[in-house]
């Protein structure tokens, strides 16, 4: 199935009789869920877009490409940086800005500005019954009733089928670069990029793979070098200036995670505290790629280690397992929090048939 | 404004529900004399006013846990309260309900520099919270007006933001987890200081539900390095249209003050009446503020300079020095208080596409006329938050009811042109009414089955955000 | 905030001085971060906020001072720290003077054992 409108679109879910998958492109879709593939790729185009407010409204079928292209003519972004993960999970097809929100998605910007959740004003979504409903709005600053917004954000097509969403965008900047530092152990390595958090110097990544560790500003022109040098001072060691676009091909590969294309094994991506991030990485002795300042571990393992990845982060965070098969996907929740989470699952699909299964 | 009819059947049980909240917390924590629960009849919306059934005052999340179990064995509904400074009746009780006070629990958990995070209780306040890692050279960023007084269990519970939002964001964005206790008095936790869900975001949605899923007793807090400084420019214009057209065309080139505020002439004259901050008379009014070191500080101030110029403003005022910077925030920082000095007043705070800023003034100002109130703009403009101050007399009778109807109607009008009827404030009991001009019925039902699943028997400050007809079966059931 | 005195009472020029200061108190809290009992005690019946409404009570009542009204006045240490805060210039000290003197007109303060034991 693949509706072109949201009547459309609702009166096929409430027609279903079996489960749904649910899918934009699928090219971030993670874990397993059966059904008759209800594609959102046929609900496309900008509702509006309004540079001088920073808002853009878009059809969640909309290609991720497409609202790119869109808001680079004035230039401007999204601010969370959005991940093609094709390469990393060995997919085709065309990621979808629905299935991006679905994901609750974000680049290495995150420590800066947050994810998919932080820039979202809005939402319309078509829940399990088949009844349209909308959240939030256009406007930047909303608290009108509940925000099922953030709910949404991140809820993979399990509780509604995302139909429209809006976004605070934001403008380029008119630089960006980013100091190399060399010569440092992993250890060290974190540490110099939570100095650099932790100064006023407004960084808007923060990661470390290969040995290096990555730290870059974006601004005026004028600001952005100011920044560089006091920074520079600040984390000593080995460093080098990768300006423009030296500095963002770096951060497109942080942010695609590069580094473990065409490599096998399982992938985790870990969150948890950045001065947990190297004793975590080192005793599961795979390979690392640190983003947001060591908060988020990106790690490459043999298979069959999930039992191994669970112990190592308990407490200290939470890991999924973005690529490779067998075990959970999703970590385990506290049972009280799982049962919130199973009585909305209820509430918003009493069928059940949104991927049904997909995160637990 | 209607109220739900009490529960006759609990008030009647009064003297055995104190008494066994009394056997479960400490002598000093509940409070049930007559003459001691006026104080706890309203918040800073002092229009609508009952007093509660009793107050408690737990100091710890087990005893905030037992109030809530036997108040959910007897039926009773509970309204949690922070610091008592909601402008939308968000803590007022009924006359069946217990005020839950967290005020008492204000005590800093953690402090993590590296991993730039705090742990506090939810009864600090705002500013403190800042306070309390200022020495090392953090802050945290969201920053009500209300910041010296509000808690923190109140920022939660609303959603709150401040003028730096537009930079930092607002609560929900700031906010890495919560211990929350559940009606039943089950202790959770949502989130954690690494700061993204596993799985659904229920501190997402926890955040701005008005203390109606359940009850923050700690929270863990985003903190940010302070920037190295921070300067504001006031620029003054003969027309709001101009002012608007301004802050556009800032945002369009790039340029991300920390705060963009929009005061107009009616505003203008009363603070400068009150507080002598030396404001030019004019139609509108923005402060900008930058931040960074000295030398970014120059750099966005001369390219605000060139827009701002282009615009053909009355005044440009730059600060020379810090002395000068609070005399520009001091006009804006004592509005309220001056429109306080006029008389009564209502604050709305809707949302407006900054676009509809103009269309938007100058309908409040003919509504002004029709209702005979007089209205004055305090407005958070990067993000199109208003503050329209309502003047009226509460001893003259009907000019409530009156001032209830002109809001309402800016209201509706806030939405009419795409925006919200609260951007900070919250629904309470004083936008209830007007959530189905925004919302139609399966919006709002979406919205109670969230409820339903954390607080089923609809106990937890359940006359609130929905129109009570709306959630009235639920209510009984 | 609203004020319920009857016009035979605002005659009295003590009453009128006091409901401008209680129609000046816009009930915001600000006085509540500020003030050194609510710091330590924690309910807002020993803050400012919280005495300015009970005082007001007691004063459009008309009625003597009862025993818990008197409790949280006295508790205050006129330290006027509220009144450097309060954004509305809220004259406190003259509201807490004349609920004091009406304390005095109207309250009979038990002997010294049992004060101790009230105001505990
Ligand atoms: C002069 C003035 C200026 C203001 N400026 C701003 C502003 O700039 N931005 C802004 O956003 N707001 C502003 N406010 C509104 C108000 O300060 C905020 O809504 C604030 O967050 C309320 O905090 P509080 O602790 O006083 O909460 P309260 O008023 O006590 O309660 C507010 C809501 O929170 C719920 N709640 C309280 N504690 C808990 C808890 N532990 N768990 C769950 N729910 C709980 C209550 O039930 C209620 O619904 C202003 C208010 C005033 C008086
Ligand atoms: S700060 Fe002033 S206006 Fe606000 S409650 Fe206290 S006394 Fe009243
Ligand atoms: S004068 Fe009294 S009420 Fe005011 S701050 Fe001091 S102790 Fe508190």
């Amino acid at each position: 199935m693949r509706p072109t409108t949201e009547a459309d679109l609702a009166e096929a879910i409430a027609a279903a009789t079996a489960p749904l998958l649910v899918r934009g492109g699928g090219t971030r879709t993670i874990g397993q869920a059966v059904g008759d593939v209800l594609e959102t790729g046929g609900l496309t185009g900008v509702a509006l877009y309004e540079p001088g407010a920073l808002t853009l409204v878009v059809r969640a079928g909309t290609p991720v490409a497409e609202v790119e292209r869109v808001l680079a003519a004035d230039r401007q972004r999204l601010a969370f940086e959005v991940p093609d993960l094709r390469g990393l999970l060995g997919r085709e097809g065309v990621s979808t800005i629905g299935g991006v929100v679905a994901a609750n998605a974000s680049g290495p910007r995150r420590v800066q500005v947050g994810a998919a959740r932080d820039a979202l004003l809005g939402v319309r979504f078509v829940d399990g019954s088949g009844t349209v409903i909308k959240n939030g709005g256009r406007v930047m600053k909303n608290v009108t009733g509940y925000d099922l917004v953030k709910l949404l954000a991140g809820s993979r097509g399990t509780l509604g089928v995302l139909t429209e969403v809006s976004f605070k965008v934001q403008a380029l900047p008119e630089a960006e670069a980013t100091l190399v530092i060399g010569g440092l152990g992993d250890e060290a390595g974190l540490a110099a990029l939570r100095r650099a958090l932790g100064s006023p110097f407004d960084i808007s990544g923060a990661a470390r793979h290969s040995g290096q560790s990555l730290i870059r500003v974006e601004g005026m022109a004028g600001s952005v070098a100011y920044r560089l040098d006091r920074l520079r001072a600040l984390v000593g060691g080995d460093v080098k200036v990768a300006e423009a676009a030296v500095s963002a091909a770096l951060w497109r590969d942080v942010r695609d995670v590069a580094l473990f294309h065409d490599k096998p094994g399982e992938v985790w991506r870990i969150v948890t505290l950045s001065t947990a991030a190297a004793e975590i990485a080192g005793r599961l002795a795979g390979e690392a790629l640190w983003d947001c300042g060591g908060g988020l571990i990106w790690l490459r393992l043999d298979h069959g280690r999930g039992a191994e990845v669970a112990a190592a982060v308990a407490g200290r965070g939470h890991a999924t397992r973005v690529r490779g098969d067998g075990g959970p996907v999703f970590p385990p929740e506290a049972p009280e929090v799982a049962l919130l989470a199973a009585g909305l699952r209820a509430k918003f699909d009493p069928r059940g048939i949104l991927n049904a299964g997909l995160m637990g | 404004m209607d109220m739900p009819e009490p529960d006759l059947g609990v008030i009647a049980r009064k003297a055995r529900i104190v008494a066994r909240m009394r056997a479960a917390l400490p002598v000093d924590a509940v409070i049930d004399a007559p003459e001691e629960l006026r104080v706890y009849e309203c918040d800073a919306l002092t229009a609508y006013r009952c007093p509660p059934l009793a107050a408690v005052l737990p100091r710890t999340t087990a005893e905030v846990s037992a109030v809530l179990r036997i108040a959910c064995e007897e039926g009773v509904p509970v309204v949690p309260r922070g610091s008592g400074t909601s402008l939308a009746g968000g803590a007022m009780p009924t006359a069946d309900s217990v005020i839950l006070g967290v005020a008492r629990m204000n005590a800093v958990l953690e402090t993590d520099y590296d991993n730039r995070f705090i742990r506090v209780q939810s009864g600090r306040t705002n500013l403190s919270v800042s306070g309390a890692v200022e020495a090392e050279g953090f802050f945290y960023a969201p920053d009500p007006s209300s910041q010296l007084a509000c808690a923190i269990a109140g920022n939660i519970a609303m959603n709150s933001g401040g003028a730096h939002c537009l930079k930092y964001g607002v609560t929900t964005n700031n906010l890495l987890g919560v211990t929350l206790v559940k009606m039943d008095g089950t202790v959770l936790t949502l989130g954690g200081p690494w700061g993204e869900p596993a799985g659904l975001d229920l501190l997402g949605v926890v955040c701005g539900s008005e203390g109606q899923l359940g009850v923050v007793t700690e929270a863990w807090l985003r903190i940010l390095p302070k920037p190295e400084g921070a300067r504001p420019v006031l620029v003054g214009f003969d027309s709001n249209e101009v002012a608007g057209a301004c802050v556009s065309d800032i945002i369009k080139a790039g340029i991300l003050p920390v705060a963009i505020e929009f005061m107009d002439r009616p505003c203008i004259r009363a603070t400068e009446a009150f507080a002598k901050a030396g404001y030019p008379d004019c139609e509108a009014l923005l402060i900008i503020e930058v931040e960074g070191s000295e030398a970014e500080i120059a750099e966005q101030l001369t390219r605000i300079r060139q827009i701002a110029l282009a615009h053909d403003p009355v005044e440009f005022r730059e600060a020379a020095d810090e002395d000068q910077a609070k005399r520009i925030w001091l006009g804006r920082k004592s509005a309220f208080g001056a429109m306080g000095q006029l008389g009564d007043y209502m604050c709305l705070d809707g949302t407006i596409p900054v676009s509809s800023l103009p269309h938007v003034l100058k309908r409040i100002g003919e509504m002004s006329v029709q209702f005979g109130l007089d209205v004055g703009n305090v407005f958070h403009a990067g993000d199109g938050n208003m503050h329209p101050l309502i003047l009226f007399d509460a001893n003259k009778p009907g000019d409530l009811e009156k001032c209830e109807a002109f809001g309402a109607e800016i209201l509706k009008l806030c939405v009419e042109v795409g925006g919200c009827l609260t951007g900070e404030h919250g629904v309470g009991i004083e936008k209830r009414d007007l959530m189905s001009v925004q919302f139609d019925a399966a919006d709002m039902e979406a919205q109670m089955r969230v409820k339903d699943v954390f607080d089923p028997k609809w106990l937890l400050n359940p006359a609130k955000v929905f129109p009570l007809g709306v959630s009235e079966t639920r209510r009984a059931g | 905030m609203q004020t319920n005195f009857t016009p035979e009472q605002l005659a009295d020029p003590g009453i009128a001085r006091a409901n401008q200061i209680l129609r000046s108190c816009v009930h915001c809290g600000f006085c509540t971060a500020t003030c050194p009992t609510y710091q330590v005690l924690g309910d807002e019946l020993d803050s400012p906020r919280g005495r300015i409404y009970l005082i007001k009570d007691m004063l459009e009542a008309g009625r003597p001072a009862d025993e818990k009204t008197v409790k949280h006045i006295d508790r205050c240490l006129s330290c006027l720290a509220c009144m450097t805060t309060c954004p509305s210039g809220v004259h406190y000290m003259h509201l807490v003077d004349h609920a004091r003197a009406h304390i005095e007109k109207t309250y009979r303060r038990p002997p010294w054992p049992g004060r101790s034991r009230t105001s505990g």
